[in-house]
């Protein structure tokens, strides 16, 4: 079949347009928010909010295209091609019509995030490719099997389902063999888990691989089971694969890529922050410690953004599209002590209670006149009510504020200890007794 | 030049077995075989377009054996085309498509099956039609462009089973002068149970029944049939020349040796 006669006749051609408008349109603003600014891995990830939707065309079309295979009866004259190669090109413009509804997808979330340096990992593509072959593989055969007014919607749904659903398990290795956390990835300071796309890679494989046994044995019982068993020892090599996962398929991601200076502070930034950026940043964190200094407040050497900052570094939680005024928030929730594991496991965390004053109080000392806390945080990071035990505390001696702060800091390093009260009133940061 | 079967063994699963160590040569370029319903022709047909593998036994075309696998069933393959008695055209394919599909499929290379396929049809007259979905085309006409199909990657050997089922009168006589003028072609081995389009077209008559050659010979011998005028086939061992006498009514009105009723007379004969 000469390929204008295939893409004029091809249901992949026929739906192209609808699934481009439907990912332009129906999921433009889902694409284009939270995803992290000015890195391309993100808006890969990010654009995998529309693989469900991709899979289901691409299986509902390749059910049409197996039925119609198999209406035309080509198996049956003989012919000198194999089944797969007869097969393939029938299902080529197809997979093709995926891949084009990913790339919009992903064009869609690039330009929302501003980046122009491409896709650092080929994880999420390679997993869009192994899924949207799998879909439409799976599909032929289903429309090789069932009438064609039966084999496109149960493709469509079942394809639909399949992709989507796990995403929502509470169990995490479904979806990561389906893709589902791809949308998940990733901050600026995470990359994508390898093995997620290897699990996700071991089932589409399994199941690419049980679908050619398929096509090419004409579904005899041998060829059946060995289908299923290929599928089954798909399932349960992407499943071991991805055990350890948690619901997001990323992982710290190296230093290596950090870019540091010699300043003091040392500062480390992400590339992705671009040189005009990163100098704005750097410079605001020399003047944020500088002023943090100048009120006896002890600095780190180093300020980076890597997610697990090493000993003697403190995070610098800024945005890959940071503004100056997102910096001095950054380096004070650098300077307090993360979040202990025992809290993350739900258990009591008394010094939470005097997180919000804390904060509020550093913030203060970080500003210009380092006397007044503002009235409310950044995104919530400390309430009025916070601020104005700040206000308090700046009124009383130096000494007694940093005295207060660093009691507020050992205490929030563990669930054990309550935090202390506050010098001028004597009662928990939070409001409540010491 | 020769279709052969080899001492085939066949059965469909779970039923009783259709041929028993079955041996025929098809040596004429014009063959019909007949038969009654389920006597094997249709499976004999697809025997020989390699369609179903025999338990036992070759099936050869030119000492080509597609059972060899590899190289050996691709020319097989490539030389023997099959025309199956219902033609089902390739939904949205026109018919100039759905004939270069054809080719395709034998392994002709996209573009030289694209333009072998009009040639084909004006073969078969039917390049008027070129543009038409073929899904539009009367029984007749698709079975013409099932021909092209086959014309358009040179075969050598066409099985066509029915391939008049269906057709009117008009029809049947267009498809008989097409299959005279192919036979100086190509081989032509065609399945049917009907007589009347026998003299003339086909120059060889093999009859099956109950998976068993009942007779093999020219056209000639097997006509002769009806008139008791008996010349034994050629060496099929089927025992026929004797008992058929005139007086069963079944010759022709005009006197001259009918084909349905020298088939009439040989199956009610072997039953």
């Amino acid at each position: 079949m000469l390929l204008r006669t295939l893409l004029r006749i091809s249901a992949g051609t026929r739906t192209l347009p609808f699934l481009l408008g439907f990912v332009l349109v129906a999921l433009g603003d889902e694409l284009t928010d939270w995803v992290t600014p000015a890195y391309g891995l993100a808006a890969a990830g990010h654009a995998g909010l529309a693989l469900p939707f991709a899979c289901a065309a691409c299986a509902a079309c390749g059910a049409w295209e197996g039925g119609r295979l198999h209406r035309g009866e080509v198996f049956d004259r003989s012919p000198v091609r194999s089944a797969l190669a007869i097969t393939a090109p029938a299902l080529l413009p197809v997979a093709v019509m995926g891949g084009l509804g990913m790339a919009a997808a992903l064009g869609t979330a690039a330009v929302a995030a501003g980046t122009a340096n491409g896709v650092q990992q080929p994880g999420p593509l390679a997993v869009w490719a192994g899924l949207l072959l799998a879909g439409t593989l799976v599909g032929s055969i289903a429309g090789r099997v069932l009438a064609p007014v039966v084999a496109v919607p149960l493709a469509l749904v079942s394809s639909f389902v399949l992709t989507a659903y796990p995403a929502a398990f509470a169990t995490y290795w479904p979806r990561h063999l389906v893709g589902g956390g791809l949308s998940d990835c990733c901050a600026v300071d995470h990359v994508l888990d390898g093995r997620a796309v290897a699990a996700s890679l071991a089932f589409s494989g399994a199941v690419c691989a049980a679908a050619v046994l398929l096509i090419r044995a004409r579904g005899t019982p041998l060829a059946v089971a060995a289908a299923l068993a290929v599928t089954a020892g798909g399932v349960a090599l992407g499943g071991w694969t991805a055990r350890d996962l948690g619901p997001e398929p990323v992982r710290a991601r190296p230093a290596a890529a950090l870019v540091c200076d010699s300043g003091r502070p040392r500062v480390c930034l992400w590339p992705e922050l671009g040189g005009a950026r990163s100098a704005m940043v750097r410079a605001e964190v020399r003047r944020v410690t500088g002023s943090l200094a100048g009120h006896g407040i002890a600095v780190p050497e180093t300020f980076t953004m890597a997610a697990r900052p090493g000993p003697g570094e403190a995070k610098l939680g800024v945005p890959a599209d940071a503004r100056a005024r997102d910096v001095a928030p950054a380096v004070v929730g650098g300077l307090l002590p993360r979040t202990p594991d025992c809290a993350l496991r739900g258990d009591p965390y008394p010094a939470a209670a005097a997180l919000g004053t804390a904060t509020a109080w550093l913030t203060a000392r970080a500003g210009p006149d380092g006397t007044t806390a503002p009235a409310s945080g950044v995104g919530g990071r400390f309430t009025e009510a916070d601020a104005a035990r700040a206000d308090e505390l700046l009124r009383l001696p130096d000494r007694d504020q940093l005295t207060w702060y660093h009691a507020t800091a050992a205490a929030l390093t563990d669930c054990g200890t309550p935090p202390p009260p506050l010098p001028h009133t004597g009662t928990a940061a939070g409001g409540g007794a010491p | 030049m020769a279709l052969e079967f080899h001492r085939i063994d066949f059965q469909y699963s779970r039923k009783t077995p259709l041929f028993t160590g079955l041996d025929l040569r098809i040596d004429h370029p014009a063959t019909v075989l007949l038969g009654p319903n389920g006597a094997g022709k249709s499976t004999l047909m697809a025997l020989a377009a390699s369609q179903l593998s025999p338990r036992r036994g070759l099936v050869t075309w030119r000492g080509v054996n597609p059972a060899t696998g590899g190289g050996d069933r691709a020319a097989y393959r490539r030389a023997v085309a099959w025309l199956p008695q219902q033609i089902t055209p390739v939904p949205g394919l026109n018919v100039r498509e759905q004939v270069a599909y054809c080719g395709w499929l034998k392994g002709m290379s996209r573009t030289a099956a694209w333009q072998a396929s009009a040639a084909a049809l004006a073969r078969v007259g039917l390049s008027g039609l070129a543009d038409r979905a073929g899904h539009q085309l009367s029984g007749g006409q698709l079975r013409r462009m099932g021909i092209a199909g086959c014309l358009a990657h040179h075969s050598e050997l066409i099985l066509m089973d029915e391939p008049t089922a269906g057709l009117d009168p008009t029809q049947r006589a267009v498809f008989r002068s097409l299959v005279e003028e192919l036979a100086d072609e190509v081989s032509i081995v065609v399945s049917t149970h009907q007589t009347e389009d026998l003299a003339g077209t086909y120059r060889r008559v093999v009859v099956l029944d109950h998976g068993r050659v009942r007779f093999q010979g020219a056209t000639e011998e097997f006509q002769a049939l009806a008139v008791g005028d008996l010349v034994p086939g050629d060496g099929t061992g089927t025992g026929i020349g004797t008992g058929l006498g005139t007086d069963s009514g079944l010759g022709t009105d005009s006197g001259t040796p009918s084909a349905e009723a020298a088939y009439a007379r040989l199956i009610e004969r072997e039953t």
